[in-house]
């Protein structure tokens, strides 16, 4: 899932951005309004996470400009602004979701899982493609009688191949989809984690289900039984 | 004159205003006082001056009666000497009858006067020695006519002259002895009236005098009014200043409060996502290797300890910060009519299960009637569940906890009893203070703050309400909120509620034979007021 994380406190963001990633998201996180504001205008994400006092605009008028433009992905407001005016104000400015900081990660993460059971494009805590199964809550693909559990990088790549089975993605769109924003991938990245991926479905035994399109880029093809 | 000035001023300042507004008061009153008195007293004396004078004038007055009559006498005698005609005696016959008549009444006006007195013994003497020697004189020429026989004899002129002579010396005597006594009492008089005259001059003088004294005070006291009023605003203004100070001092350290505490989120939000996340990535090392190494654990149990620490902290932070912010009773929009009964009935089923958890046992009396009262339930809930927690922190498993609501003439009630430790004697008084622990030790076990009871107070305090505290060691405590009732508004009570009242009477009657614990209090005149309300729908 593509998060968009909002903090000015970057001690606050950088943990709450390894925990989310390491739980398999890719998270652009942010330190203030107006960057926060041209990303949500140029990428698509599945959940934004805002802070309500930031530098350049803050987390409530962020929130009332994604609703305004037709944007329907969840919001969740991570402040510490905690009375019950504030939150009714949070609330209705669009956002999903209010949780007041300090917040227990185990929470925040519980939280991001329930919002994302509650997008228009959810299919259940796992996705499947033939006898391939991969769990979005702990992050293990099962085949068979073997499981494995994946490092958040090798689950990211997995996971976006299933969710676009039988298509060539291009090396372009992977690196758009599975890299932060402001990241910098030098130029075979994207081949060497595919190659990793192959690695570990080795044990699966199926890595050979990633093919390579040459000239355009990669196929997630299960074998037509 | 300066300095004195200042020492009556030095001794003036330190003096209590009520004893420097008498003494302001004192010196116009005095004032008027003494003009009176002066004033009475001298119109006394001007009386007496003017009584002398009459009396002076008076004595003058028979003195020339006196006179007047004794040339009367005389002269009515030399008339009837030249002409022998009987009328001319009636003069002398009345002046024989005044004269000692005013000579009594000269005694007696002037007996206050001894000199004047031997003086008028002295007129006496000589008038009486007159009318004898008029008397003589008389008879002699009456004498001479009988012995003459005739009328109308003609006496010659020398003869006449000697007889008219006769007396003439005494009479000159009596004269100058009348003149001497009046101009005796002349100049009396004129003395006497010096004297009034001195008296009214001194009078007008002394009167203005103190008319002015009296103007001076009272100008004197205007300005020490002045003064005092001057003083008193001063002193006004200066509390003034001193309470606004005091209330900037008071709101700053309550901003302060609040700003700390949020500021201190941050870096606690920090430290605790760090923690976890430290924790997460420990989770997936030993998930890659079989065997944990040691190191692993070790470190696992530092962080989980971080984490617990950092929650503890933001816990205290969140509730100091509620401190700051509900110090002074709540507004009119953040109350809102609340049914307590209901309240209280839905918390404690919520609490069931925390009380099994504790092995302990959690049972309610509350009344069949709504208690309506203006409150914030999210704040009530927080101060009442404080007090359950701590009810359930200091009583041991196996023990008792229970809640009585009742209505008590204008306030609801809200009892929570329970079996513990109790607490001591000489800490009751200061258990609703902020961090203040019975036994710190304990506390830390039970991971007590020490501002639950604080804090629940404050709420109540907050709502216009009260807290009580009753305690025995090793018996148990009760703390009862008291807050006061909303008039029930028999308009919002429909005829549904009203019926679903008088079921609910009829099982309260029920539990009393069984139960002693619902008491006649329950059953207050609001019950009945809604009985009839229906009886009559």
């Amino acid at each position: 899932m593509r998060i968009l994380l909002v903090e000015d406190d970057s001690d606050q963001l950088e943990p709450l951005q390894a925990a989310l990633t390491h739980t398999g998201h890719v998270v652009d996180g942010v330190e203030d309004g107006t960057t926060a504001r041209w990303l949500m205008d140029e990428k698509e994400y599945d959940l934004l996470i805002f802070d309500w006092m930031l530098p350049g605009e803050d987390g409530i008028s962020l929130c009332q400009y994604y609703r305004q433009v037709g944007k329907a992905a969840p919001i969740l407001m991570l402040t510490a602004k905690d009375t019950i005016a504030d939150k009714v104000k949070g609330l209705d400015a669009g956002a999903d979701d209010y949780l007041v900081k300090p917040v227990d990660v185990a929470e925040l993460l519980a939280r991001v899982r329930a919002l994302r059971r509650r997008s228009p494009l959810w299919c259940g805590d796992q996705l499947q493609v033939a006898d391939l199964v991969l769990h979005l809550d702990n992050m293990r693909v099962e085949r068979g009688d073997h499981s494995l559990k994946l490092s958040s990088r090798d689950f990211q790549l997995l996971e976006y191949m299933l969710r676009h089975p039988r298509q060539v993605l291009t090396h372009d769109q992977i690196e758009q989809s599975l890299w932060e924003w402001g990241s910098e991938p030098e130029s075979n990245a994207v081949t060497a984690r595919i190659k990793r991926l192959r690695q570990r479905l080795r044990v699966l035994d199926a890595h050979t289900w990633i093919e390579t399109v040459y000239g355009a880029g990669y196929c997630f093809q299960p074998p037509a039984s | 004159m300066a300095g004195l000035a200042r020492r009556l001023s030095h001794l003036w300042q330190p003096l209590p205003i009520r004893v420097r507004g008498a003494i302001i008061i004192a010196i116009p009153v005095t004032c008027l006082l003494t003009t009176l008195s002066a004033f009475a007293w001298l119109k006394a004396s001007l009386a007496e001056d003017e009584t002398w004078i009459q009396h002076t004038q008076m004595v003058r007055l028979e003195t020339k009666q006196l006179a007047n009559a004794l040339v009367d006498a005389e002269t009515g005698v030399r008339g009837y000497g030249l002409t022998q005609r009987e009328e001319f005696l009636e003069p002398y016959q009345s002046a024989q009858v005044e004269i000692p008549g005013s000579l009594d009444r000269l005694e007696s006006l002037v007996g206050d006067n001894p000199p004047q007195v031997q003086q008028i013994q002295e007129i006496r003497r000589l008038t009486d020695d007159n009318l004898t020697i008029f008397q003589q004189k008389l008879s002699l020429k009456r004498s001479l006519q009988q012995i003459s026989g005739e009328p109308d004899t003609k006496v010659p002129a020398a003869d006449l002259y000697d007889w008219l002579e006769e007396g003439k010396e005494t009479m000159d005597m009596a004269r100058a002895a009348i003149d001497r006594f009046t101009e005796v009492e002349e100049a009396l008089l004129a003395q006497r009236i010096q004297h009034r005259d001195r008296y009214q001059q001194t009078a007008w003088l002394a009167l203005c005098l103190l008319a002015i004294i009296s103007l001076l005070a009272a100008l004197f006291a205007v300005r020490l009014f002045h003064q005092l009023e001057r003083e008193l605003a001063d002193r006004e203004a200066h509390l003034k200043t001193a309470n606004h100070r005091l209330e900037n001092a008071c709101n700053q350290l309550q901003r302060f409060t609040a700003d700390a505490s949020h500021e201190l989120r941050a870096p606690l939000a920090a430290v605790l996502s760090n923690a976890q996340v430290g924790l997460m990535a420990l989770d997936d090392s030993e998930a890659d290797f079989l065997e944990p190494a040691d190191y692993s654990s070790d470190i696992r149990s530092r962080l989980e300890n971080i984490v617990s620490l950092t929650k503890r902290m933001s816990t205290l932070v969140k509730a100091l910060l509620f401190l700051a912010r509900h110090e002074s009773l709540l507004a009119a929009q953040d109350v809102q009519r609340v049914d307590l009964t209901k309240l209280v009935s839905q918390w404690v089923v919520d609490w069931q299960t925390e009380v099994a958890a504790h092995q302990l046992t959690l049972s309610a009396d509350l009344p069949t009637v709504p208690l309506t009262v203006n409150a914030n339930p999210h704040l009530l809930h927080q101060a009442v569940t404080n007090l359950f927690t701590n009810a359930w922190r200091y009583t041991p498993a196996g023990g008792h906890i229970h809640l009585h609501l009742y209505s008590c003439k204008d306030q609801a009630v809200l009892e929570v009893q329970d079996s513990g430790i109790g607490i001591p004697k000489e800490s009751l008084s200061l258990i609703f203070e902020r961090f203040y622990r019975v036994d710190a030790k304990r506390t830390k076990a039970t991971g007590g703050l020490g501002l639950g009871l604080a804090i629940m107070q404050q709420i109540v305090q907050a709502h216009r309400g009260e807290v009580r505290v009753t305690s025995a060691v090793g018996q148990g405590s009760t703390f009862t909120i008291f807050l006061p009732l909303e008039a029930v508004d028999l308009k919002t009570v429909d005829s549904k509620t009203v019926d679903s009242k008088t079921v609910d009477l009829k099982t309260v009657d029920l539990k009393t034979v069984d139960s002693k614990t619902v008491d006649l209090k329950t059953v207050d005149l609001k019950t009945v007021d809604l009985k009839t309300v229906d009886l009559e729908t």
